[in-house]
């Protein structure tokens, strides 16, 4: 009797045909165009859909104003009947909202109405799903793969940089009479690395992101609601919405962002950036300047631990220069989760709390580490807080230094008194800082404050994952402490340009101090190297596992 | 002249501030039993008016929360927070009953929470604090505003 063996390859062909004549059939049908699909140096998961001019969204425009759980979150009878709630938009991202719901993966994470356009933008889905349900809908008319936006070649180092980055790659200011250099070299340009921003919302159709800056949108992606609702864009005069933009109606969020992440004032050239709202909106009857809470904080980083960490498989920095006026031991509580859960978190110390001490020669500002002025997270011991710091040549100021012609590192600036106590991991630049403005693509603005050096050390840090992709909190931390320069900063409080102090911050004549560590690169270099990206979604990775599975079977 | 106590007279007078006493402890100890939740930054300065953080028991803990009789919940007793969309009533229903706003919830579990807004303390210790549903009460802290 004749025994054949029976091969594994017949077993499959018909599967294998089975398969390619239904991608076959699904690739054909798409009732709308599809552009950029085979295009080289795409962003992963990232899609720009466009309707067409006659897509009827009324089913999505008659639902706003009710209380259901994907709604607009503010005060939704009152908005409604006002009709501040922008229904174009918002029709449009309920709409791509549903589109998202038929499939595994991908999220709507803006929106663009400007003019008689329409059209959202997806984060995090596959091309398959793209072509077999977006494509599909008829009121669908392009779908169009978005292609990364990347620099060419950064210039390392950057001639005329801004002050605040130079000062990081310059060692000991130069002696008399030179000019401060203003060259930055950099270690990395952070790719791969993102970088959450919480803070009044960014506005990422700035030049100064290229394209790498998105914005999160809580309650439109996870029924998680924050003060900021839904986060699509009120018109403002001169302030249109713009794609995949989160109105920043302050600027503040935007300014720190880019001191983090711009190509030209960040420190971090190519670090992915996600804005969040936490406070001062502008949104559905908020005020500009309204203030936020320890709620939105913390539904925030809760939502970044539960969700939004795992839409992007690289290392995670979020930088806090907004923050409490006192201790929220909740608050703390989470930040403490985040930074269990792997996430690298930054923090400002709080600035411009002015006070006079007895005894004490000058003004100094309070201790944010401990006692009474305690704020949190800065309280929370493993949090990297961050300082500010400022340089000045003793004749344009006090004569705080003995020669009146040195350059020399501050605390703060003249009459610029910021926090500082032992819990301050390094000082950073936080003086004249220029960022990019809120109130268009390409201008700039200059402002003071810890809110900019904290996302300066947060770039920092993010260069460092870039090759130590697996650092924890407590290693990042160690590198940059390791790396800062000591000694360096004079006066541990400044003078309000009248006084005149000679204490170097560290010195037994201040009143209390923080440690003598100015930021400073390089940092330690290593091979761990971040390969981050937006996440491909569940179905992505069933379908490439299915694959490799059947490849298995064929060829070995 | 030296007083001579009666034992008895004295032992008939006690006996009622031994009771008076005894209801005392009896009523507050009620009253911290009902008064579960733990609330928190109540007494921090610089406090978000009538902003709170209301967090959930975890669902596990939910489990053992008496639906009927007198132990139940006051407001909606059938109802728990274990998905986005009970969590979203319940919130809202709970807002209303003291009448405060609902600024917004966070259905990220374990973490199930809302934001009150506009609510007093009086009806967060006397209504909230009292749902057996409810884990922990934080007082929110104001952000500082960005210069």
């Amino acid at each position: 009797m004749t025994h054949f063996r029976r091969s594994k390859v017949p077993t499959f062909i018909p599967l294998l045909c089975g398969l390619v004549a239904v991608t076959a059939q699904v690739r054909a049908m798409p009732l709308a165009r599809l552009a950029n699909f085979d295009a080289e140096h795409r962003a992963a998961g990232s899609f720009y859909v466009i309707l067409k001019s006659d897509a009827d969204l009324s089913e999505f425009e008659d639902v706003i104003g009710e209380a259901t759980p994907d709604s607009i979150v503010g005060d939704e009878s009152k908005t409604a009947a006002s009709g501040q709630i922008p229904a174009r938009a918002e029709a449009v991202r309920r709409m791509g909202s549903q589109l998202m719901g038929r499939m595994h993966g991908g999220r709507v994470s803006g929106v663009n109405v400007a003019g008689a356009h329409r059209a959202f933008l997806v984060d995090g889905a596959s091309d398959d799903e793209m072509r077999s349900v977006v494509a599909l809908d008829p009121r669908i008319e392009t779908v169009s793969a978005n292609i990364e936006v990347r620099l060419e070649s950064v210039p390392n180092p950057q001639q005329q940089a801004p002050w605040g980055l130079s000062r990081l790659s310059n060692g000991a200011l130069p002696p008399e009479g030179l000019n401060f250099p203003n060259t930055y070299l950099f270690d990395n340009t952070a790719r791969g690395v993102r970088i959450y921003i919480l803070d009044t919302g960014v506005r990422t159709t700035h030049t100064e992101f290229q394209g790498r800056a998105g914005s999160i949108v809580l309650d439109c992606v996870a029924g998680l609601a924050t003060m900021g609702g839904c986060g699509l864009a009120i018109q403002q005069p001169g302030n249109p919405p713009q794609i995949n933009q989160v109105q920043d109606c302050l600027g503040h969020g935007t300014h720190v962002a880019s001191a983090a992440g711009g190509v030209n004032y960040g420190v971090a050239k190519e670090v992915n950036v996600a804005g969040f709202i936490v406070l001062g909106s502008g949104n559905f009857n908020q005020s500009c300047d309204s203030p936020g809470n320890t709620g939105s904080l913390i539904a925030a980083v809760q939502y970044i631990i539960n969700t939004e960490r795992f839409h992007w498989n690289g290392p995670q920095v979020i930088n806090l220069s907004v923050g409490p006026r006192a201790v929220d031991t909740t608050y703390d509580d989470t930040i403490s989760q985040a930074i269990a859960a792997g996430l690298i978190v930054v923090t400002a110390v709080p600035d411009f709390r002015e006070r006079t001490v007895p005894g004490f020669n000058g003004i100094i500002g309070e201790d944010p580490c401990s006692g009474s002025k305690a704020v949190s997270p800065v309280d929370v011991p493993a949090i990297i807080a961050v300082g500010g710091s400022a340089i000045y040549r003793g004749t344009t100021g006090s004569s705080i230094a003995s020669n009146p012609n040195a350059w020399y590192d501050s605390v703060g600036g003249l009459s610029k008194v910021w926090d500082m106590g032992n819990c301050v991991a390094v000082f950073a630049p936080g003086v004249q800082i220029i960022g990019a403005t809120n109130l268009n693509d390409t201008d700039s603005q200059l402002s003071d404050g810890t809110s900019f050096a904290a996302p300066i050390v947060s770039g920092m840090a993010a260069m460092y994952l870039q090759t130590h992709a697996h650092a924890v909190q407590s290693d990042v931390k160690s590198a940059l402490i390791n790396a800062a320069l000591t000694g360096q900063i004079l006066g541990c409080a400044t003078s309000n340009g009248t006084t005149t102090t000679n204490y170097y911050l560290g010195s037994s004549q201040c009143p209390y101090t923080a440690p003598n560590r100015l930021a400073h690169l390089p940092l330690p270099t290593g091979s761990d190297n971040a390969v981050g990206g937006p996440t491909g979604g569940p179905f992505q990775d069933a379908f490439r596992k299915m694959w490799a599975f059947i490849l298995n079977l064929l060829f070995n | 002249m030296l007083l001579q106590r009666n034992p008895e007279a004295a032992k008939s007078k006690r006996t009622p501030v031994l009771l008076m006493a005894a209801l005392m402890l009896a009523a507050s100890y009620s009253t911290w039993t009902l008064a579960d939740a733990t609330l928190a930054n109540f007494d921090s300065t610089h406090r978000s008016p009538g902003s709170f953080y209301v967090i959930f028991k975890k669902e596990a803990d939910l489990a053992s929360v008496a639906r009927t009789g007198p132990d139940a919940p006051k407001v909606l007793p059938e109802l728990l927070p274990t998905s986005k969309e009970t969590t979203w009533r319940l919130a809202t229903a709970l807002c209303a009953e003291i009448n405060a706003g609902l600024a917004g919830i966070n259905f990220n579990p374990p973490h199930v929470a809302f934001i009150t807004r506009d609510a007093s303390d009086d009806a967060i210790r006397n209504i909230l604090a009292k749902d057996p549903r409810i884990a922990v009460i934080s007082a929110n802290i104001e952000t500082q505003s960005p210069r």
